[in-house]
């Protein structure tokens, strides 16, 4: 294993992937990052979590109790929009025009680089025994925090990195 | 700069975050990113700055912007007495702007740094005085202290 060099260490840039809890709504999404890459410079991208803090599925009453404790609350089930994905997800796509429904578009990496949070109050996150996800090549890459909900509000985090290698 | 990297230096290197997902900014607004006060014998260098427009409206006027030689939105690092309860005036030392929706990147080949003592603030600026903008912002600087 090669020594680490100064050089080799300014060239070397973490870039973050972050997000607040903040509310999302039924089917929207929003732009985490966009990294554009020219033709010398490596993307490695190792880790992220995300976090879906609180739901508020449509119809759904806000915890009426009745006499006998139990919550009176008929709450329906969220209805996903993509199946195959969770309540929310974090995904990568290569030159994303702005204002496309990314259900019409397909990941960069999808089976080991679609980060889905399956339930509400839990943490996703990438898995690390998987190898890092490298691209080389000059495009421009999105990260998009989808709600993949039709009927649910969500409160969500995120909390990640990439590093870029000049 | 091609010498080994000890692990005392390794520690001495900090990578500073600023993130910026996308959100509204409104006509002649700006949102400080990241403030970074520098004490003497430190430095911070500038790797990484993004900088997206990602809804604009320029269909019904052409913007009318507040520093000509700037695009319709910057994002820019200001140095010293920056007053972060007024308006940004000026040009940044160091900056990436743009007029459109697209992605722009500051060269992260050039090497930009500041010395201390200072303090460097990251601001992003709508430079417009009738359209609002949802941007995206991201970047990363490497904070060298005293080792």
């Amino acid at each position: 294993m090669p020594l680490l060099t100064e050089a080799h260490l300014s060239n070397q840039h973490s870039v973050p992937v972050a997000l607040a809890l903040t509310l999302l709504k039924k089917g929207d999404w929003i732009v985490l990052n966009t990294i554009k890459l020219a033709s010398t410079m490596t993307f490695s991208f190792r880790f992220l979590q995300l976090q879906c803090a609180d739901i508020t599925v449509e119809g759904s009453s806000t915890g009426t109790v009745t006499e006998g404790g139990e919550c009176d609350c008929n709450a329906p089930d969220p209805i996903l929009i993509n199946p195959s994905n969770g309540l929310a997800y974090v995904a990568i796509y290569r030159n994303y025009s702005v204002n496309t429904d990314p259900v019409n578009l397909t990941a960069v990496g999808t089976s080991v680089d679609l980060i889905s949070v399956t339930e509400a109050a839990s943490i996703a996150s990438r898995d690390l025994t998987k190898p890092e996800l490298l691209l080389q090549e000059t495009a421009n890459f999105t990260f998009l925090l989808v709600n993949n909900t039709s009927n649910a509000d969500l409160r969500l985090a995120v909390n990640g990195e990439v590093t870029i290698s000049l | 700069m091609n010498g080994h990297v000890t692990e005392t230096r390794l520690k001495s290197i900090i990578n500073l975050h600023a993130a910026l997902p996308q959100a509204d900014l409104r006509r002649g607004d700006s949102i400080i990113i990241s403030s970074t006060k520098l004490a003497l014998g430190e430095s911070l260098q500038i790797g990484w700055l993004g900088l997206q427009i990602i809804k604009i409206n320029l269909s019904e006027q052409t913007p009318t912007r507040i520093i000509n030689s700037l695009g319709f939105v910057f994002a820019g690092f200001y140095m010293g007495s920056f007053d972060p309860l007024r308006r940004p005036s000026g040009l940044p030392t160091n900056f990436v702007s743009l007029s459109g929706p697209n992605v722009k990147l500051m060269s992260p080949f050039t090497k930009r740094s500041f010395a201390g003592p200072d303090i460097v603030t990251l601001i992003v600026v709508n430079n417009t005085i009738d359209t609002d903008v949802e941007v995206m912002l991201c970047g990363s600087m490497k904070l060298y202290t005293k080792s």
